[in-house]
C-alpha cells in the first residue's frame, strides 16, 4: 500500500471541506471494507484519507412518519438489526443481512456500501490493465466471465456489487449529498449510473463530494430481497431481486422489480413491472414476470446460467409477497 | 531373541486368534483382548486445544524474535517469460530495506507459470518490504503459453518444459486381468467422461519461516510438515557458507495446515537463512495469501474416460480407464488406485499421462490422486446402477469383499444402517417438486503403511512420577501429541496427565518421520510403547529387588504398580518412581519390529453417505449430511480421529461442490487467488457429519494403530456427485458441481 495521510474529520461539513483542498487524491473513509483492499492491491490511489468514521452527525436511523432517513456512517449490522426498517422496509433489511460477513457487516457503512466498486477479478487483479482502470478493454467480455453482467454491459461487464443498491432502488430511495456547492438529492435511481454513460466511477457522485444520508420517502409496499449465492456463508450476488409490490389483496396496485448482481448498476426489470402491474398475483402471473424480467437479457461465454436464476429469483420474490 | 506371543484379531463378527513373534526388548500387540485403560475407554481431549485457542501455542506465524526483519517475495506475472532481473539500485534504496537477493543464479531465467519466485526485499517492516519489492526492475521477455490441458495435447500448442507437453508420450498401462475378455462377458457397458478441478491447499498458516542464527548455528522456525527435510535442505542450500546439518535447528511446535503441501525448505527457507547470515539479524518471511495459492501447490486436476463392464446383476466384469492428469508445469500424479482396489474386478486397464499447463505445480494433497479416481469410479458405478435400475448401495456392495483385516463389506453395512439408506433411496430422478432430495455413497482406502525405522522415542521417567516421551516428529495439526501421550499413558498403566510429550524440534536429535501419507501414527506409536516398555522394565527391576521377585512379575495399571504373583504386593506409580531418588531413567527405541503376520494389510478402509438436497430451479446444491464410517486400525485416540474425519470431510464438499482454481484464458493468471472467488466452505455450507468409527484389529504395528488423515478424504466427493445424480436423475461429470453446470445438465436433459 502506497503511504497516505489520514485526516479525522469532525463534521460532514469538514469532511468536505478538506475534500476540496485542492489535492486530487483524496478519498473519504469509512468503514474502509472496499477502499482498503484497493488501497492494498495497488487498484486505488490516494495520497489523504478524510475519516469519517467517528462523525456522530451521520450515524442515525431516523424512522418517522413512515419515512426512513439513514445515516452514511451507519453500520450495515445496524440497519440490519433496526425493527422499524425490518417492519416499513424489510427488503432494505434482508439485503443488509445478507451483505458480506459478520465482520463486514459490523465494520462497513451504507454509504461505503452504494460507493463500493465493482468485485469483477480483472478489475481486482493489478496485473490487468482493463477498461475500468483506464486501461482498453474490458477482459470479461473474451475472459472468464460466469458472475459478469448479462444486461447494459457494454462496454465493461462488472456487476453492481451492492445488496443494499438493490433494494434502495426498489423502494424508491434518495440519496443525499454534500458538496462544495451544498447539499443535494439525488433518486437512487438516477444515482447509479451505466459504464455507458460514465465509466468511471458507477455513479453520479463526483470526487469532491459525499453521501451523507438515504432516505425512503413514505409509502405503502411490501419489500423483499433474495440474493443467490454460491456460498451462504461469505458470497457476493450472482444474481439478487429486490421486489416492492403496493397491493389490495393479492392484486398489484403498483410494482418495483429491481435486479442485483446481473448489471453494472441495480437494474429495473420494468417489463416485469408491466406484467404485474393492476393483475391479480398468481404463480403463472409470478412466472411470466420472470420470463419478463430476463427477456432482454444478453448471456456471455460463462454467464448463461444467470438467465434461468433470475428468472426464478423474481418469481419467487413476488410469490413471497403474496403469502 | 524372538519371543512367541498369541493375540486376538479382526472387527465385530470376523475375529481370529494368531500368534506371532517379536524380540524381548519389544512389546506385544494390544489386540482385542487386550485389558484397555485409557485407549477407547477414556475419551482424552487434544492436550493443547486450550493452548491453541488462547493464542499461546505459538505458530511459525507468531514467531517475532528481537530485531527482526521481515522479507517479501516478488513473482512473476506472466505465465511464461524468460526473465532477467536488471536493476535493484532503487529497492535498495527505499526506507527501511536491509537487502534484495535473487532466486535464480544471476537474477534471470524462464518462468513457466504466473507466480515463479523472482527475488526477495528483506526490511525493518513488513510494508517497507513490500514497497521495495515492487521497486526491484525485472526485464520480461513474455512467452506463448498455454492453460487449457485439452489445447495443451495439441502438437502445435506452445510447450511448457522441454520435451512434450504430454507426459510419458506413450501412456504408462497398469493392467490386471484380461480387459478385453472382460468386457466379451459383460452384459452391460457405460461409458462417461469425468473431470475434476484443480484445488488449492489454501492453509490457514501460510507457508513460511523465521530463520535467526547464533554463531555458526542457525535456527528455523518452520511451517513443515517434515523438520528433518527442512534442516537436510538449509544445510545444504547453504553449504558454500560451511553450514553442517549440525548447525541446523529447526523448530515446528504448531502449524495452521498442510495437507501435503508443506515438506521441503522451499527455495525462500533457503533465501531467509541466507539473508539472516549476510545482515546479522533474524528474517522472517511467512507468504502472502496471493502467492501461497498461486505458487505453493495443489491438487492437480484429472479428465477419467471411464468404461465399465458388467452382468446383469450388477457384478463387474471389466474396468477400463484412460486419464490425463494436470498437474501445472511440473508434478505427476495418478488416478489408479481407487479404479483397481476400491471395488473387486478381474479385468482391468489404467493408462495415463501428465498433460502440463503454464500453472502453479502440483504438490501431495491429502491422498494424492485418490479424490479424483474415487470421483471417477463412484460416478461410473452410479450410472451403471441407473442403467440396469438398480439401487447403487446393493450395487457396490454386491462389488466389494472383505478379509480378517478388510472390513469394508461390514463398514457399507454399518453406514447404511446409521444412514438410514433403505428409508431414503428411491429411484433415480424421481422426486416431484423442484426441490429434490438424493442420498449416494462411496467407499475408501489407503495404505497407512508404518516406516519400521522411522522413529526413535525416548522416555524418561522421573522421581516425581513424571514421565516425558520425546520424538523428532511435528504435529501437522492431527493431535500428534495426544496420541502419543495416550499411547505411553495406556502402556505404562498411569494417567495421560503424568506425560509430557516433546516433538517439533530436530535439537531433541531423535529421528522423527515427516507428517505425510497417513503414516505417523503407525511409525511413531509402535516406538513409543516400545520406548516405555524399555523405560518401566528398568524401574520394575529395582521394585523386584526390593519385591524378591522378577521384572516380568510386575506390572501397573491405573497408577498401581503390582506384584502379579502376590496381589498384596503393591505401591503407587509415584511411590515407584520415588525409588530412583536424584535419578532418572531413560530409555530410547530405535524402530520397531513388524510382526509380519500373513494377512495382515496396512490398509484403513471405509464408506460414506452423502445427502443432497437441490433446487432444480437456481441449481444449487446443498450436501445437508455426511455419516462417514472409517477404521485407522485400533484407533488410539477416538476424539483427535473424529475431527480428523470432519476436516477431511469438509475438504470433500469443497471439493464436490465449491473450491476451483480458474484460471484466466487471457493472460495464463489464476483469476480468483483469494478468499473471495476462491469459495472455500464456511459453516453453512458444512454438512450435519456423523462420524462412525470402527475398530480393526490388526497387527500390523504392536499398538495396531494406522493412519487418518487421508482415508476419510477420499470418498467425500464421489459420495455426493452420486447423490446428486440420485436427486435429479442426471449426472453431473465434472467437479465442482456448481449452480452453472447444475442448471445447464437439466436444460440438457428436458431438451
Amino acid at each position: 500500500m502506497d503511504r497516505f495521510q489520514f485526516i479525522n474529520a469532525n463534521s460532514a461539513q469538514e469532511a468536505v471541506s478538506l475534500l476540496n483542498d485542492g489535492s486530487t487524491k483524496s478519498k473519504i473513509i469509512a468503514g474502509g471494507q472496499d477502499l482498503l483492499t484497493e488501497l492494498k492491491e495497488h487498484i486505488a490511489k490516494a495520497e489523504k484519507l478524510i475519516n469519517i468514521s467517528d462523525v456522530q452527525e451521520l450515524n442515525y436511523i431516523n424512522a418517522e412518519n413512515g419515512s426512513l432517513k439513514v445515516g452514511a456512517t451507519t453500520t450495515i449490522a445496524a440497519i440490519a438489526a433496526n425493527g422499524e426498517i425490518l417492519a416499513k422496509n424489510r427488503a432494505l433489511a434482508e439485503a443488509a443481512s445478507v451483505v458480506g460477513s459478520p465482520q463486514i457487516r459490523n465494520q462497513g457503512t451504507l454509504g461505503g456500501n452504494l460507493c463500493q466498486r465493482p468485485r469483477c477479478w480483472y478489475y481486482r487483479s493489478e496485473a490487468y490493465p482493463c477498461l475500468k482502470k483506464g486501461g482498453g478493454i474490458c477482459y470479461a467480455l473474451s475472459g472468464r466471465n460466469k458472475y459478469h453482467a448479462i444486461f447494459g454491459g457494454a462496454p465493461a461487464y462488472y456487476v453492481h456489487p451492492s445488496d443494499c443498491a438493490t433494494a434502495l432502488t426498489a423502494l424508491g430511495a434518495i440519496i443525499h449529498c454534500l458538496g462544495p456547492d451544498g447539499e443535494k438529492t439525488i433518486p437512487s435511481e438516477k444515482f447509479f449510473t451505466l459504464p455507458s454513460e460514465i465509466l468511471l466511477p458507477e455513479n453520479v457522485l463526483k470526487p469532491n463530494e459525499m453521501i451523507t444520508a438515504v432516505e425512503i420517502p413514505t409509502h405503502n409496499m411490501k419489500s423483499t430481497y433474495i440474493k443467490f449465492r454460491e456460498k451462504e456463508s461469505y458470497d457476493w450476488a450472482i444474481s439478487a431481486v429486490a421486489a416492492a409490490l403496493e397491493l389490495d389483496g393479492t392484486r398489484c396496485v403498483k410494482a418495483s422489480i429491481v435486479l442485483g448482481g446481473v448489471a453494472p448498476k441495480p437494474w429495473r426489470a420494468k417489463k416485469a413491472e408491466d406484467v404485474l402491474q393492476g393483475k391479480t398475483i398468481t404463480e403463472s402471473l409470478a412466472e411470466e414476470a420472470g420470463e419478463a424480467a430476463v427477456d432482454d437479457a444478453t448471456a456471455l461465454s460463462d454467464n448463461e446460467y444467470k438467465i434461468p436464476l433470475t428468472k426464478t429469483l423474481v418469481k419467487r420474490a413476488i410469490m413471497k409477497l403474496i403469502a | 531373541m524372538a519371543k512367541q506371543h498369541t493375540t486376538v484379531v479382526g472387527y465385530e463378527g470376523n475375529t481370529q486368534s494368531i500368534e506371532y513373534a517379536i524380540p524381548e526388548n519389544e512389546t506385544g500387540l494390544w489386540g482385542a483382548n487386550f485389558d484397555y485403560s485409557i485407549v477407547g475407554k477414556k475419551n482424552i481431549p487434544r492436550l493443547d486445544a486450550v493452548e491453541k485457542v488462547t493464542g499461546k501455542a505459538k505458530y511459525s506465524y507468531d514467531i517475532n524474535r528481537p530485531n527482526m526483519l521481515h522479507a517479501v517475495v516478488l513473482t512473476c506475472p506472466y505465465a511464461h517469460a524468460h526473465f532477467e532481473v536488471t536493476d535493484t539500485s532503487e529497492a535498495e534504496k527505499m526506507p527501511g530495506v536491509k537487502s534484495i537477493e535473487v532466486f535464480d543464479e544471476g537474477g534471470k531465467g524462464t518462468a513457466r507459470f504466473a507466480g515463479w519466485l523472482i527475488a526477495m526485499a528483506a526490511a525493518e517492516t513488513i510494508q517497507q518490504a513490500r514497497d521495495a519489492a515492487r521497486k526491484i526492475k525485472v526485464n520480461y521477455k513474455v512467452l506463448p503459453f498455454v492453460i487449457d490441458p485439452d489445447e495443451a495435447m495439441d502438437d502445435a500448442s506452445p510447450r511448457v518444459n522441454r520435451g512434450g507437453n504430454v507426459n510419458p508420450p506413450e501412456a504408462r498401462a497398469r493392467d490386471r486381468g484380461d480387459v478385453d475378455q472382460g468386457f466379451q462377458e459383460a452384459e452391460v457397458i457405460v461409458e462417461g467422461v469425468y473431470t475434476t478441478q484443480v484445488q488449492t491447499h489454501s492453509c490457514l498458516e501460510t507457508h513460511g519461516c523465521v530463520a535467526e542464527w547464533n554463531g555458526d548455528e542457525v535456527t528455523v522456525w518452520h511451517s513443515t510438515q517434515g523438520i528433518w527435510s527442512v534442516a537436510g535442505g538449509i544445510a545444504s542450500g547453504l553449504k558454500d557458507l560451511g553450514l553442517q546439518q549440525n548447525n541446523v535447528r529447526v523448530i515446528t511446535q504448531y502449524m495452521g495446515g498442510g495437507f501435503g503441501s508443506k515438506f521441503g525448505p522451499e527455495p525462500f527457507g533457503v533465501l531467509c537463512a541466507l539473508v539472516a547470515k549476510k545482515v546479522g539479524r533474524p528474517v522472517k518471511m511467512m507468504l502472502d495469501r496471493y502467492t501461497d495459492t498461486v505458487y505453493a501447490g495443489n491438487k492437480p486436476g484429472s479428465k477419467m474416460y471411464v468404461k465399465l463392464g458388467a452382468k446383469k446383476d450388477g457384478k463387474l466384469t471389466a474396468i477400463h480407464v484412460k486419464a490425463y492428469n494436470y498437474p501445472g508445469h511440473s508434478g505427476g500424479s495418478s488416478v489408479a488406485i481407487p479404479f483397481m482396489e476400491h471395488y473387486d474386478c478381474e479385468n482391468i486397464r489404467i493408462e495415463e499421462q501428465n498433460v502440463m499447463t503454464n500453472a502453479g505445480a502440483s504438490r501431495a494433497f491429502r491422498a494424492p490422486g485418490r479424490p479424483q479416481g474415487s470421483f471417477g469410479i463412484e460416478m461410473a458405478l452410479e450410472e451403471l446402477a441407473m442403467k440396469l435400475e438398480m439401487d447403487s448401495y446393493e450395487l457396490k456392495a454386491k462389488n466389494v469383499s472383505g478379509t480378517t483385516y478388510k472390513a469394508v463389506p461390514y463398514e457399507l453395512k454399518l453406514g447404511a444402517e446409521k444412514f438410514g439408506w433403505k428409508e431414503k433411496s428411491k429411484k433415480h430422478g424421481s422426486e416431484n417438486g423442484k426441490i429434490k432430495h438424493g442420498v449416494g455413497c462411496a467407499v475408501t482406502f489407503w495404505h497407512s503403511t508404518g516406516q519400521d525405522k522411522g522413529a526413535s522415542v525416548r522416555c524418561t521417567l522421573y522421581p516425581d512420577g513424571s514421565v516425558e516421551v520425546a520424538n523428532g516428529c511435528q504435529d501437522l495439526g492431527t493431535g500428534q501429541r495426544t496420541m502419543m501421550a495416550i499411547v505411553a499413558a495406556e502402556e505404562l498403566g498411569i494417567d495421560v496427565g503424568f506425560i509430557k510429550v516433546s516433538i517439533g524440534d530436530t535439537q531433541l536429535g531423535l529421528n522423527g518421520p515427516a507428517s505425510g501419507g497417513s503414516t505417523t501414527t503407525p511409525t511413531t506409536s509402535p516406538v513409543v510403547r516400545n520406548a516405555c516398555y524399555q523405560a518401566k522394565l528398568k524401574l520394575y527391576e529395582k521394585i523386584a529387588t526390593k519385591w524378591k521377585t522378577e521384572a516380568s512379575d510386575i506390572d501397573c495399571k491405573n497408577g498401581t504398580v503390582f506384584s502379579k504373583s502376590h496381589s498384596d504386593k503393591k505401591m503407587s506409580w509415584k511411590d515407584a518412581a520415588a525409588m530412583l531418588r536424584n535419578s532418572a531413567i531413560t530409555a530410547t527405541a530405535d524402530g520397531f519390529t513388524k510382526p509380519d503376520v500373513p494377512g495382515s494389510n496396512t490398509g484403513a478402509y471405509g464408506a460414506q453417505f452423502a445427502e443432497v438436497e437441490v433446487d432444480t430451479e437456481t441449481g444449487k446444491v446443498r450436501c445437508t449430511r455426511i455419516v462417514a464410517v472409517q477404521d485407522c486400525g485400533k484407533t488410539i485416540a477416538k476424539k483427535q480421529a473424529e475431527s480428523q474425519i470432519c476436516g477431511a470431510v469438509i475438504q470433500g464438499v469443497a471439493c464436490a461442490l465449491y473450491e476451483d482454481r480458474i484460471m484466466d484464458n487471457m493472460a495464463g493468471r489464476q483469476i480468483n487467488p483469494n478468499m473471495e472467488e476462491y469459495k472455500i466452505p464456511g459453516i453453512k455450507e458444512t454438512p450435519d457429519i456423523e462420524t462412525v468409527i470402527v475398530d480393526v484389529y490388526d497387527p500390523v504395528v504392536n499398538t495396531g494403530g494406522k493412519g487418518l488423515g487421508e482415508p476419510p478424504a477420499i470418498p467425500t466427493g464421489g459420495a455426493i456427485g452420486c447423490a446428486v445424480a440420485n436427486a435429479i436423475g442426471v449426472p453431473i461429470r465434472d467437479l465442482p458441481i456448481t449452480p452453472d453446470k447444475v442448471l445447464a445438465a437439466l436444460q440438457r436433459k428436458e431438451g
